[in-house]
């Protein structure tokens, strides 16, 4: 996790992206807001971080390498990583600036904008593994990768992941625009915290997206962390490359892409799916 | 099995309680519609408890617990665009000014 | 099994301490959104109550629904209230729960009044926009208010007046102001500086020493201006959503909770002791210890696509017609005083900083 984190942290730099302020956090010195609310602002980057952690209890690097082999792992999953959204919510509050306030309302709107697409883009790799946990999800897919079976859905877990991350082009509520948003405030322990937790937010959806569309740890030669690292930083450059091709779009537009594209392709998807496991194509 | 099953109903009662104070204490709408996600909550509660020291095999208490979780949504949803259409008539959100709505 | 059982209680009390406090927070902080994240929390215990009683996949679903649900419905009270930080409220009397749970808010002491005039002052006369654009700005992001809903706030008309006048003497008087602020004593206060460097458009000047430097009032009152230069985001609650409504209105009555309150609490502490002294009066349930499956997705799945087929449709109706109600009642231009669909769907096309132009798009 640490090392994901790191190695996540050094490839956005190598890629110098354009992730909105999260790289002008002041680390060395700590910022004093003296309207900051003295509980729920130090209790967001907790928060977001913890959320991160959890979450990565449940992924496989290896066929007995898994934090929790949960029943429930891709659930749990989804479930776990809002707790980001909602360190967000008190950080942004918290702060009680304008900016901060303003970028947790956007925060909110995407969350309500990918929320359902991602779990469609979901739905489509457990329907064809028939189960929740995610080394079972893996192993599903020993004979056939399920991007090779659902593109569609590979394309709409990219899109979300891509939200869910706040990485570029969904970054508005932490864009200049904004000022940065919540992240321009923080400083110290919090700053680094934050950083820790976007990085590993980035680091945790793409290994996701490595098990759920490509086969995880599976692969000939190498030992299986050396493949679930290898497609997890693969997809994910994939990712924040894709990400800088789109101009940055705004949150109205974003919840418009969701309601008129992402949420009927999902839909699309899932039936495209279901026909597929009728036809008999896909693990048995 | 170690805790008793009292222990969660009593659980249950306190919340239910609470909800029930907020329920009828507050003045803004959104803190009364708080208020019943309370209560279900408690019930829910009760639900799950009952399942587990009662009928585990059977999981229809869970299924009933789903049900009202979805229930609270939906609760949730209509309720908030209501308040919403009340809100842009009125220009107010405290129920005591929803008066003329006792028809 | 001794830890085991030990692990179980400390889980146990700790979900309960949770879920209990939490419900009794949200029902009386002063601050909406704490009470909404209070609520969160509660619910959060209830879904550990559930994993605790191996309903995981119920306890998660928990967890999902409301973080989400909360989050929205805590956007709703943020855009609907009249002092969603509680700021106003800190100030007044308070039952020991409510102070307990209403801890670290910042009550309106005078300083900050002043203070949120200065707010005022700045604005006015950085591009002589009304007052309390504050509350607009703060609302902007979700295009719902571009009429100004927090105007028709009961008395917001003589309070316009009074602040206005109140304005001038304020802006004049602002260094001796900021010196005398409880807070200035340790921290160099930025209101000012804050809307001055809103104005000053531009992201190259987002440094904010810079603007700092520029502001007047600050390089008196602090002297590592220079180095502070993060401390540009001082604003409280109060002056930031309400800055219209700081004065002259203590008296009016915005108690969040109704007069019937000694009656509600009654009538809830005897609903839980009733509850509570019947469970304890028959504390012996016909309890199984018969094993059962713990694959709670398949199981539950099986329920809801076999048994519980039609009920699950019905509550799948349910939904969408929820949802079609929803959009229906809120669907743009509906009432008068809208301005219509183009409004709110042009309104968000272009990401607009709302330091540059706070009123440009509604």
């Amino acid at each position: 996790m640490v090392v994901g984190v790191a190695f996540t942290f050094w490839l956005e730099r190598a890629l110098t992206l354009a992730v909105g302020a999260a790289q002008s956090l002041k680390l060395s010195e700590d910022v004093v807001l003296t309207h900051a609310d003295r509980w729920m602002y130090p209790a967001g980057p907790i928060s977001a971080l913890f959320g991160v952690t959890v979450a990565a209890a449940v992924l496989p690097f290896g066929p007995r390498l898994i934090g929790a082999d949960l029943g429930i792992g891709a659930f749990y999953f989804i479930v776990v990583v809002d707790f980001v959204v909602l360190g967000v919510a008190l950080s942004g509050w918290g702060a009680g600036t304008r900016n901060a306030v303003e970028s947790f309302y956007r925060i909110t709107a995407q969350l309500v904008s990918y929320v359902i697409p991602l779990g469609l883009a979901y739905v489509g790799a457990l329907m064809m593994a028939a189960s929740l946990s995610t080394t079972q999800i893996v192993e599903a897919q020993r004979d056939v990768w399920f991007i090779v079976l659902q593109p569609l859905g590979f394309i709409l877990y990219l899109v979300t992941g891509l939200m869910q991350a706040y990485r570029a082009p969904f970054y508005e509520p932490l864009s200049e625009h904004l000022g940065g948003g919540f992240l321009n405030f923080v400083g110290g322990w919090k700053a680094l915290m934050w950083r820790a937790a976007l990085a590993g937010l980035l680091f945790v959806i793409s290994a996701m997206g490595a098990v759920l569309y490509l086969g995880g740890w599976l692969g000939p030669w190498l030992p299986p962390p050396v493949w679930m690292l290898l497609k997890t930083f693969a997809l994910m450059t994939l990712m924040l490359w894709l990400g800088r091709r789109f101009k940055p779009l705004s949150t109205a537009q974003m919840l418009s892409l969701s309601w008129r594209i992402l949420i009927p392709a999902g839909l699309l998807n899932v039936l495209v799916v279901g026909g597929l496991i009728l036809a008999g194509v896909g693990p048995q | 099995m170690t805790i008793p099953l009292s222990a969660y109903l009593i659980v249950a009662a306190l919340l239910f309680g609470i909800g029930i104070y907020t329920v009828v204490a507050q003045r803004s709408a959104v803190m009364v519609l708080m208020g019943v996600e309370v209560l279900l909550n408690a019930i829910g509660l009760n639900l799950i408890a009952f399942w587990r020291y009662v009928h585990p095999q059977d999981y229809s208490g869970q299924i009933f617990t789903i049900l009202i979780v979805t229930v609270g949504a939906i609760e949730m949803a209509v309720g908030l665009a209501i308040m919403m259409l009340l809100y842009r008539n009125r220009q107010t959100q405290q129920v005591d000014d929803y008066q003329e709505l006792k028809g | 099994m001794m830890l085991g059982e030990t692990a179980q209680w400390v889980a146990f009390i700790l979900f309960t301490l949770l879920t209990v406090l939490g419900a009794l927070g949200m029902s009386t902080t002063m601050s909406m959104f704490r009470s909404g994240i209070f609520l969160m929390a509660s619910f959060i215990g209830v879904a550990g109550l559930f994993i605790l009683l191996s309903a995981d996949l119920l306890g998660l679903l928990q967890i999902m629904m409301y973080i989400g649900g909360m989050l929205v419905m805590i956007l709703f009270m943020l855009l609907f209230s009249m002092d969603p930080g509680g700021a106003m409220m800190a100030g007044m009397d308070m039952s020991p729960v409510e102070r307990l749970f209403s801890r670290g808010l910042k009550p309106q002491d005078k300083g900050e009044e002043h203070s949120g005039q200065d707010d005022m002052a700045g604005e006015e006369d950085s591009d002589g926009e009304k007052p309390h654009d504050h509350a607009a700005m703060q609302h902007s992001g979700m295009k719902i208010d571009g009429e100004h809903d927090h105007h028709a706030m009961h008395n917001s008309d003589d309070q316009e007046g009074l602040s206005e006048q109140a304005q001038p003497q304020s802006h004049g008087e602002m260094a001796d102001m900021d010196m005398g602020d409880e807070d200035a004593a340790h921290k160099p206060h930025d209101y000012a500086a804050i809307n001055h460097s809103g104005m000053n458009h531009g992201a190259a000047e987002q440094q904010m020493g810079e603007n700092h430097a520029m502001t007047h009032g600050d390089a008196g009152n602090s002297p590592t201006s220079g180095e502070k230069d993060c401390e540009h985001g001082q604003m409280d609650h109060s002056s930031m959503d309400h800055g219209d409504m700081d004065m002259g209105n203590m008296d009016m009555d915005m108690s969040m909770v109704t007069p019937a309150r000694p009656w509600a609490a009654a009538i809830g502490i005897a609903f839980s002791a009733v509850l509570v002294g019947l469970l304890l009066w028959r504390p012996t349930w016909p309890v199984t210890s018969a094993a059962f499956s713990t694959d709670s997705p398949r199981e539950i799945g099986m329920l809801l696509m076999g048994k519980y087929m039609m009920a699950f449709e019905g509550v799948g109706l349910l939904i969408l017609l929820g949802i079609f109600g929803a959009v229906f009642l809120q669907r743009p231009g509906s009432h008068p005083s809208d301005q219509g669909r183009e409004a709110y769907v042009t309104a968000d096309k272009n990401p607009v900083s709302i330091e540059l132009e706070p009123e440009d798009e509604s």
